[in-house]
């Protein structure tokens, strides 16, 4: 791979990370929005939440709620 | 005898640094190799060993330390002994005093280019390790270029499945793969083999899951409303393994561990906030 190669996959990624980024917070969010008490009820019984989204179960910990607004 | 010093010196002198560099290009990126002829090979070893030899003779002629510990005339001398047996008959004794010599002569260079390509090499390792900080540093387009060739002949199979050169911080590679069989996996990337040449040989998934297409479109046909989400199921196993000669297409999708937790945005913010309050209440 040239070094101009290196240079274009390199911001290609970059604009996949900021895209897909984007796209898993937003449905985070919304599920979190629409499913608020089921989420609750994760966090109360294993301090964590399991969030279904496009990408695959990502599972969100009481800790990193609470960095998120820190 | 004389064709083995010359040998061993190319060996020392031109290969081995070549060498060293290999190795530790190795231990940070998956190299690409190509098919080289062995002129190809000598010519690249001499031109990536010149400088670094240079810099060595003449920091060993600077300090004085080439010339202490001999002089041209034993250079001459073992070259001449080991080229004529009669020279050698000759000169029999003073051959072994030069070659002493010449031994600690070429120890004095040596030393210093090992340790400039071992320095080097270092270097080399920290900035690819650091290759997105340094990058992202840089504004001119031509110091980005100029950084680019540090950067090891990578396989591009490499640059996209290691998270060695991404952005600060933790991130997970997902991956949707279709099949040319037509089955579409998903899962995060735990793992990618390679070839010598650096094409893809395998990938291995963690948490992999299945989407059932034809139960989705059965569904879909009767239920227009049906979503894709109910259709994924868990393969159970965190060690999916995809031979690269089964994928049809790849879709790679980066992402950070903790997705929030990186510049939330204000109405993100509320939203979290309003949850850990209920928490609280609740609590």
């Amino acid at each position: 791979m040239s070094s101009s190669e290196l240079e274009y996959v390199l911001s290609l990624r970059d604009a996949n990370i900021g895209t897909s980024q984007k796209r898993l917070r937003a449905e985070i969010i919304e599920f979190i929005q629409r499913h608020e008490d089921a989420v609750l009820a994760q966090l109360r019984t294993h301090e964590s939440a399991v969030i279904p989204t496009s990408f695959g179960e990502i599972t969100l910990n009481l800790a990193d709620l609470h960095e998120a607004i820190a | 005898m004389l064709a083995l010093l010359v040998s061993f010196l190319i060996a020392v002198y031109l290969l081995g640094p070549n060498l060293i560099a290999r190795w530790a290009a190795d231990l940070v990126v998956f190299r690409k190799t190509r098919t080289e002829s062995h002129a190809e090979e000598v010519a690249s070893s001499i031109i990536a060993a010149a400088i670094p030899l240079l810099i060595a003779v003449a920091w060993a002629r600077w300090t004085g330390a080439l010339w202490h510990s001999g002089t041209q005339a034993d250079v001459e001398m073992v070259f001449s002994a080991l080229q004529s047996d009669n020279f050698f008959q000759s000169h029999h004794a003073q051959f072994f005093t030069s070659l002493y010599a010449f031994f600690w002569m070429n120890y004095a260079i040596l030393w210093r280019l090992y340790l400039l390509v071992l320095l080097a090499c270092a270097v080399r390792i920290v900035i690819v390790l650091n290759y997105n900080r340094v990058w992202r540093s840089l504004h001119r387009r031509w110091m980005r270029t100029l950084l680019a060739t540090i950067v090891p002949r990578l396989s591009e199979w490499d640059l996209l499945f290691s998270d060695m050169l991404l952005p600060d911080g933790h991130f997970r590679i997902m991956a949707d793969v279709l099949t040319k069989t037509g089955g579409l996996y998903q899962g995060t990337v735990q793992d990618r083999m390679l070839n010598n040449d650096g094409s893809l040989q395998s990938i291995t998934l963690a948490n992999p899951r299945r989407f059932e297409r034809d139960e989705f479109r059965k569904a879909k046909t009767e239920d227009l409303e049906t979503v894709s989400d109910e259709f994924w199921f868990n393969i159970p196993g965190n060690l999916f393994i995809v031979m690269a000669a089964d994928i049809a297409n790849l879709n790679i999708r980066y992402i950070r561990r903790k997705p929030l937790s990186f510049q939330p945005s204000d109405d993100e913010r509320q939203v979290l906030t309003r949850l850990l309050d209920r928490l609280k209440e609740g609590k």
